[in-house]
């Protein structure tokens, strides 16, 4: 009770702080000459800052994608590492135009905070890590062990509830923070643990013998990560949201980074609408380009290309596609139709 | 047809070689009855191009039980002969092992009296083969390079009627 | 070629494939293609044993949403990966080399053989290739068949191991999908003669 009016109060603060005299979020991009963005302050695979200073992973390639489409040059883009606690009042607060930093789509955050998630970019949830050796393959088997969990989080809930409702009986330890947990997995005073499904894969790279610890394809809970916005650009925010929905399209479609020159002379009329060469006045009607979503994937690639290099196969993390695979290859992945 | 004098290959194919002796030298075990000592001198050959010269049904193997069965399978192989030819000097027209280009390759006599097939060089060279044995109807060759010898195997080949 | 007819082997384009050679594609995939043309060279003894232990390629349980029942294998050949359908949302997720681009054939059939330590003839085209190769190699730890392989329908097309596992996740076989001879063997213990097996690649602008 007590925190639903606390989000409350401070979205009346920020909310009067940024309504007056707004221009419309894409102008002032415009205007600007580069799109800013909020990032996590360094999660591997999703944004990560080089040593040069330059910024790479799966959230930052959204933003790069966004800049591609309005600017034509997927380097115009100034990123923010924000941390968790303050990553939505600086979108409130107009510092940035768009987080992009793996954030949970809740409803309390869109009608409490006053923000607009554009969609989903990448399917996460609550996963089991276990020893090669334990030979489960279902979070179902999980019965009387040991589960190291870090204190304080959903997934300490998460788990006992799971249990509770399977009729397992395991006994939840809880360590005060990530690497103690893991600590505590690897040492073998747990059989199992859990977390969000991406952190277990960063995780377990992080052990001496990663080949020795398999992640259950269980996923328990819901966390649907994406962009967000401020909800008083609709416009904007109706951009944003199509440019996710291109990348998944463009990979649907077969639609590749290396391949998108080449897609002007397709004569499929999906692809031929998706490149801007038919139904020209698309990209018009969302204020940018009718080649707006080949800008968008001759840039970073299509949802596959991004999802590989960053987290998936050809990354370091190698997290299977699952959830995040197409709906039409084993995935739910579903974006409406570009017409 | 180019004769390549000096195959390209052969600076490939000699670090491995020279791996290999290292290996030897170390203790490791090598197949002995494949290694071969690089010091032969060369002895006149008993065999003669012409009996080598035709078309052939080649088949490998690599394990004494499978070799009656590869000799019916290098029979029935003729649809897709090996066709081996006179070179222009003194050699016959071959490829050498994971090359598709055609050398002129001779028959050398070692001084341990076996029967060497290669390039222009001293007898038991890596890129050579060992001719094992040959009849007018069929002969057995492997490579002296026990790496390769390792993944080709022993090779039959049986002539081709005609 | 329409859908369930037994495959045949798509000769007008492979002879296209190896007489454009590296000739065609972007520069990127050239190079990864260049790279990679060893083709089904007799390579390197790989014990039989040997699995995909670590990284994408390593057979491990997923999240994979299906309608075909358990025991059905899907090759995706762009991603790379063979599943076998589990059941229950699931399936065991396989590293695979995959043919050449021009050799690939989508579609569905079934296994039709099976056999273990298989003979190699190599096809045709490939002896023009590489002439200096035996028309028939008796099945062993050299041959580039592998441990194992499941034949597919009535065509040249089979799943097999390799000698060569560092081959997987590339394509550069002729129209075959490899996996490391360990997990071929895996695989050949799990399906079962005519199971149905399911070929797709990425869509095609």
């Amino acid at each position: 009770m007590s925190i639903g009016f606390r989000a409350f109060a401070l979205a009346g603060t920020f909310l009067a702080a940024t309504l007056p005299a707004f221009a419309g979020t894409l102008d002032e991009v415009r205007k600007r000459g580069s799109l800013a963005c909020g990032v996590s302050m360094g999660l591997l695979g999703f944004s990560e800052q080089k040593p040069d200073g330059s910024w790479a992973g799966f959230d930052v390639d959204f933003c790069r994608a966004l800049a591609a489409v309005i600017f034509n040059d997927p380097k115009k883009v100034t990123f923010q590492p924000l941390s968790a606690l303050e990553r939505f009042d600086a979108l409130k607060a107009g510092k940035i135009d768009i987080l992009a930093r793996n954030s949970t789509w809740t409803l309390d955050r869109e009608a409490g905070l006053g923000l607009l998630f554009a969609g989903v970019s990448f399917y996460d949830g609550q996963g089991f890590m276990i020893r090669r050796d334990n030979k489960a393959v279902s979070a179902l088997e999980l019965n009387r062990t040991r589960i190291c969990v870090q204190a304080g989080t959903t997934n300490a809930q998460g788990a006992s509830e799971f249990f509770a409702t399977n009729s397992i009986t395991a006994e939840i330890r809880t360590y005060p923070d990530g690497p103690a947990t893991l600590k505590g997995f690897e040492s073998g005073e747990c059989d199992a643990m859990t977390a969000d499904n991406s952190g277990l894969f960063a995780e377990r790279l992080r052990l001496a013998r990663s080949s020795e610890a398999v992640i259950l394809p269980d996923i328990i809970s819901k966390e649907p990560l994406g962009p967000v916005v401020r909800n008083d650009d609709v416009r904007w925010y109706t951009l944003v949201r199509w440019v996710n929905f291109a990348l998944i399209n463009a990979e649907e479609l077969g639609v590749t980074s290396t391949n998108v020159g080449e897609a002007q002379r397709s004569t499929k009329p999906d692809v031929r609408r998706f490149i801007g060469v038919e139904a020209g006045d698309l990209g018009p009607k969302l204020g940018v380009t009718a080649d707006w979503a080949a800008r968008a994937v001759a840039a970073v690639g299509n949802y596959g290309e991004i999802y590989e290099r960053n987290v998936g196969s050809k990354s370091r993390l190698a997290i299977p596609r699952g959830l995040n695979q197409l709906w039409n290859e084993g995935g739910i992945l579903y974006a409406p139709p570009i017409r | 047809m180019m004769v390549a004098a000096f195959p390209a290959s052969l600076i490939r194919r000699l670090a491995p070689a020279a791996l290999a002796l290292l290996l030897a030298a170390c203790g490791t075990t090598i197949d002995e009855s494949v290694t071969t000592p690089r010091t032969l001198t060369e002895r006149p050959a008993t065999i003669r191009n012409e009996q080598l010269i035709g078309k052939w049904g080649v088949a490998s193997y690599r394990e004494e039980k499978d070799r009656k069965r590869v000799e019916a399978q290098a029979r029935a192989q003729c649809r897709l002969p090996y066709i081996i030819t006179k070179g222009p000097s003194d050699g016959v027209m071959m490829h050498l092992a994971d090359d598709a280009k055609l050398y002129e390759l001779r028959i050398k006599g070692g001084s341990d009296g076996k029967t060497y097939l290669g390039p222009e060089s001293a007898p038991g060279e890596w890129q050579d083969r060992e001719v094992i044995s040959i009849t007018e109807k069929e002969m057995i060759m492997r490579f002296v390079d026990p790496e390769v010898h390792g993944r080709y195997g022993t090779f039959i080949y049986v002539r081709c009627p005609g | 070629m329409k859908r369930g007819q037994p495959p045949f082997l798509p000769l007008a384009t492979l002879v296209l494939a190896l007489a454009a050679g590296p000739a065609a594609a972007n520069n990127h995939r050239q190079a990864e293609r260049i790279s990679m043309e060893i083709g089904d060279e007799p390579g390197r003894v790989a014990t039989a044993e040997q699995v995909i232990e670590e990284g994408p390629f390593a057979r491990q349980l997923v999240f994979f949403r299906s309608a075909e029942p358990p025991g059905t294998i899907v090759v995706h050949t762009s991603e790379r990966f063979l599943y076998v359908v589990q059941g229950n949302n699931r399936a065991l997720r396989y590293g695979i080399g995959v043919g050449r681009e021009g050799f690939q054939w989508s579609g569905l059939v079934r296994v039709t053989r099976k056999a273990e330590w298989p003979d190699w003839t190599p096809p045709p085209e490939m002896i023009a290739r590489q002439p200096y190769l035996p028309r028939f190699m008796a099945g062993g730890p050299g041959n580039p068949m592998g441990a194992r392989a499941l034949y597919l329908g009535s065509t040249i097309y089979r799943i097999h191991g390799t000698n060569q596992p560092e081959t997987i996740g590339h394509a550069v076989s002729s129209g075959c999908f490899r996996l490391a001879n360990g997990d071929v063997i895996d695989l050949f213990e799990r399906i079962a003669v005519g199971a149905k097996v399911i070929i797709r690649h990425g869509a095609s602008i």
